[in-house]
């Protein structure tokens, strides 16, 4: 071996191999001359040993312990040379007391999972398991952090020009009719990026990617038809780890490369990608779950334990609650991201389930907590997108009061609930969908929120699809295994059932569904703040009905692309409405130049049936969107009746011509008067074009 | 199993001919001889038609191949990869790194345009 510095040389020799002090930081497993470097923190472990074992094999080749002089303060931390990486796959065994009346739950019989693992092995084809159905036991191994990224580097797009496409990697491309030569990986998204620059989407939300374990809590379908399995992924094994499941070539071992050529294509391709990242639990579960890593390294530490310590605290509703708060939990996160930015070039994140960010390690809601301000703050983070899922599954709920400090945006949960009850056609919410079309000032202020705090959506992962929003009044998930029992009720859904002359007539539903779904992207893409589309909704996909499919990886959660030839016109719709939100500057979130243009006009202004008369009390709302070169109106009649609404009057050189119309083209309801006949439960956008002079026509 | 790398020329043009895996076993000496050879003639094309399999370390040397060659301004040209190999070299988009041929005539072919 070349030795190239006088401190690369090994110091002890145990059966065989080569050993030498390591160093603590950084944490984890890294590439050193000559050999690897393994670094692992835990305060109340007596001893540790690395577990050293031949790829796949079960039991390990060597244990190595970390002597005295390889720990320092609660680190241990040392170098075994001669590791050829590509073969050797690792773990480590703490040993500490084992009393729960403490909260120290060490046990020397298992090996545990690096925190900081940066590929796991284990599920290396998605729900593969071994002969006889076993699962292999996870394990760590060590990966080079090299990639040829040609140039890329993370896009920075304004987040005022954002939108965002909400997908998961496997559902998108799974479905035999995706017509993908690697369906449901990271490869076939990178296949689908023609479509989604067709669509005119800007920005790709990816649910967890981070490694998690598809057969956590898995139990057969009703019926004894195949499995039910932790499809969507919301239980994070490794932070640091791609999940191998989702990437053509995890089975040799190169998810990293392939999740990284995705993100080089994306960005090549103007795509930002955001991962939602899941960081207020862990994969262990609660006192009855399994060892994979942080049980036991250090319970105390990396969970929020109950007052009497042998419990934990359940705000997830997982099981367990990661203790975010405290300095080393908060540290490993901030590392994750700093590392999913820095070597993946990842845009921004969406935490779930956020809110636990902001409890102390007695579980109370803090004021200022320092993890949502480090990441604020952070100087690797400066220009990721950090959005926040701003409840938890403990009562907080911080839509409009997560702490930002003027950097964090929320999924706007209450944008999608109202939007929902109006385009419904309930009562009394005008005035609030105003101020949600205006970008959430109510919520937001934008002295201190600037322009784009409010992430908009009306459908996402969790819920019903916008096709069943208007196919179902309640969920259908008894597929699910838990008798209807899980999944919200308050859903605002309604089925669009119309009848004639007592009877189902099944064109007139049809047409009011797509309607309603046509009225949704219109409010959606013609809202300030970032809007945020369910993939699958801009073709009618559905759930049939299961607005929590979290357990279902089959035909209920994946894409049918057959719906696309099918609902061809709604695709087409959403594509204008992208292209119009995309040119108009008017409708961009962070208008420059005041509040009025230089004619005298109010950037947002609402109307009614009345131009520049807003009725509150009403189903109607007319909006003017003005910038200096551009005007558009949009029309919305939630009501069950047709309503006239007065155009508000234009420069004397332009005139309205309708964009687009949620009824039929061909009654584009422009009157002579100076006035649109909005149809019942319709949307209509016009564009105040430039008239043509009297030489132009000549 | 141990990889097998063998040399020929033809009419100016290295063929280098690695047969077995190309993964961190063999990636350190695959580097070598081929960047060796790359510096030597500047032609070459590689016949991977009898390797399996290609690890992570296998792609990079092919990356180092491609940088080396650019740098050079040499042409080198990969000929019969077999289709696993070239599943994994398209997954983790190591594919377009360097020209590929179906045989090595081909390749051979197009270095001598």
């Amino acid at each position: 071996m070349e030795l190239l510095t006088i401190d690369s040389y090994p110091t002890k020799t145990y059966e065989g191999l080569r050993l030498r002090p390591g160093h603590p930081l950084p944490f984890g497993a890294s590439v050193v001359h000559g050999g690897v470097n393994f670094s692992v923190y835990s305060r109340a472990a007596t001893s540790c040993k690395l577990a050293l074992f031949h790829r796949n094999d079960a039991e390990p080749f060597a244990m190595i312990p970390f002597f005295d002089e390889f720990c320092i303060g609660d680190v241990f931390a040392m170098i075994v040379y001669d590791i050829d990486i590509e073969n050797v796959e690792y773990g480590y065994i703490m040993d500490g007391p084992n009393d729960a009346r403490t909260g120290h739950r060490f046990d020397r019989t298992k090996v545990l999972l690096d925190p900081y693992a940066k590929i796991i092995v284990g599920r290396d084809t998605w729900s593969e398991t071994q002969e006889g159905g076993q699962l292999r036991p996870y394990r760590s191994r060590v990966a080079p952090d090299d990639f040829d990224w040609q140039g890329d580097r993370p896009l920075e797009t304004d987040i005022n020009e954002l939108i965002i496409y909400e997908t998961h990697v496997r559902g998108f491309t799974r479905h035999a009719s995706s017509g993908s030569k690697y369906p449901g990986t990271f490869t076939a998204l990178r296949e689908k990026i023609p479509y989604l620059l067709e669509l005119g989407v800007n920005c790709v939300e990816l649910m967890p990617v981070f490694e998690y374990d598809e057969f956590e809590n898995w139990r057969t379908a009703p019926g004894g038809n195949g499995k039910l399995l932790n499809y969507w992924g919301y239980s994070t094994v490794g932070f640091f780890a791609p999940k191998a499941g989702l990437a053509a070539s995890g089975r040799y071992g190169m998810q990293m490369d392939e999740l990284k050529t995705l993100v080089r294509a994306l960005h090549k391709n103007g795509l930002e990608i955001i991962l939602d990242v899941v960081f207020n639990h862990t994969a262990e579960g609660n006192e009855n779950g399994p060892y994979l890593s942080f049980r036991g390294i250090d319970n105390n530490v990396y969970y929020m334990l109950a007052p009497n310590k042998e419990h934990y605290y359940n705000f997830s509703g997982c099981g367990n609650t990661l203790n975010c708060n405290h300095p080393i939990v908060r540290n490993m996160i901030l590392d994750c991201l700093r590392y999913w930015a820095a070597e993946y070039h990842i845009d921004g994140f969406r935490f779930d389930l956020a809110s636990i960010l902001g409890r102390n390690q007695d579980g109370a809601p803090m004021t200022n907590p320092p993890l949502l301000e480090e990441l604020a703050y952070d100087a690797v983070l400066g220009k990721c997108k950090l959005i926040a899922e701003a409840w938890d599954a403990g009562g907080m709920y911080q839509v409009g009061s997560f702490p930002s400090w003027g950097r964090w945006a929320e999924w706007n949960g209450r944008y999608r609930d109202d939007i929902r009850r109006f385009l419904k056609g309930d009562p009394g919410l005008v005035w609030p969908v105003s101020q949600y079309i205006a970008g959430s000032p109510h919520m937001y202020d934008p002295a201190v929120r600037g322009n784009c705090a409010s992430i908009n959506f009306i459908t996402c992962h969790d819920g019903f699809t916008l096709w069943d929003l208007y196919a179902y009044n309640s969920k259908q998930n008894m597929a699910n295994g838990e008798e209807n029992n899980d999944g919200s009720n308050d859903n605002h859904s309604w089925d669009c059932r119309c009848e004639k002359n007592g009877a189902y007539d099944e064109g007139a539903t049809l047409h009011l569904r797509k309607r309603m779904i046509k009225n949704a992207f219109a409010f959606l893409l013609l809202s300030r703040g970032a809007p945020m589309l369910l993939a699958g909704d801009e073709f009618c996909n559905t759930q049939y009905g299961n607005n929590n499919a979290y357990c279902q990886d089959n035909e209920i959660s994946w894409l049918d692309w057959k719906m696309l030839r099918q609902n061809r016109d709604i695709f087409e719709y959403v594509k204008r409405l992208i292209r119009l939100r995309r040119e108009c500057a008017c409708l961009k979130s962070g208008t420059p130049g005041g509040d009025r243009t230089s004619l005298g006009y109010s950037r947002i202004s609402f109307h009614g049936e009345r131009a520049w008369q807003a009725d509150y009390s009403g189903h109607t709302l007319g909006v003017l969107y003005c910038c200096d070169e551009e005007y558009v109106y949009a029309g919305f009649n939630m009501h069950w009746e047709d309503h006239r609404m007065e155009l508000p009057q234009l420069p004397w050189n332009r005139r309205w011509r309708v964009y687009e119309s949620s009824w039929d083209e061909s009654e584009n309801g422009m009157e002579k008067s100076g006035g649109v006949l909005v149809k019942n439960r319709a949307a209509v956008i016009l564009r105040g074009e430039l008239q043509k002079t009297g030489a132009d026509q000549e | 199993m141990e990889m097998e790398i063998t040399r020929e020329i033809n009419n100016g043009v290295d063929v280098l001919t690695l047969s077995g895996p190309l993964d961190s076993n063999s990636a350190a000496r695959a580097n070598d001889e081929i960047i060796g050879k790359l510096k030597e003639n500047g032609k070459l094309v590689l016949d991977m038609s009898g390797c399996g399999y290609v690890s992570s370390a296998g792609l990079r040397v092919i990356l180092l191949v491609a940088k080396q060659s650019a740098v050079m301004k040499a042409k080198a040209a990969i000929a019969g990869l077999q289709s696993e190999v070239s599943d994994i070299m398209e997954m983790t988009g190591f594919a377009s790194l360097l020209p590929k041929y179906e045989t090595v005539e081909e390749a051979l072919a197009a270095l001598g345009e």
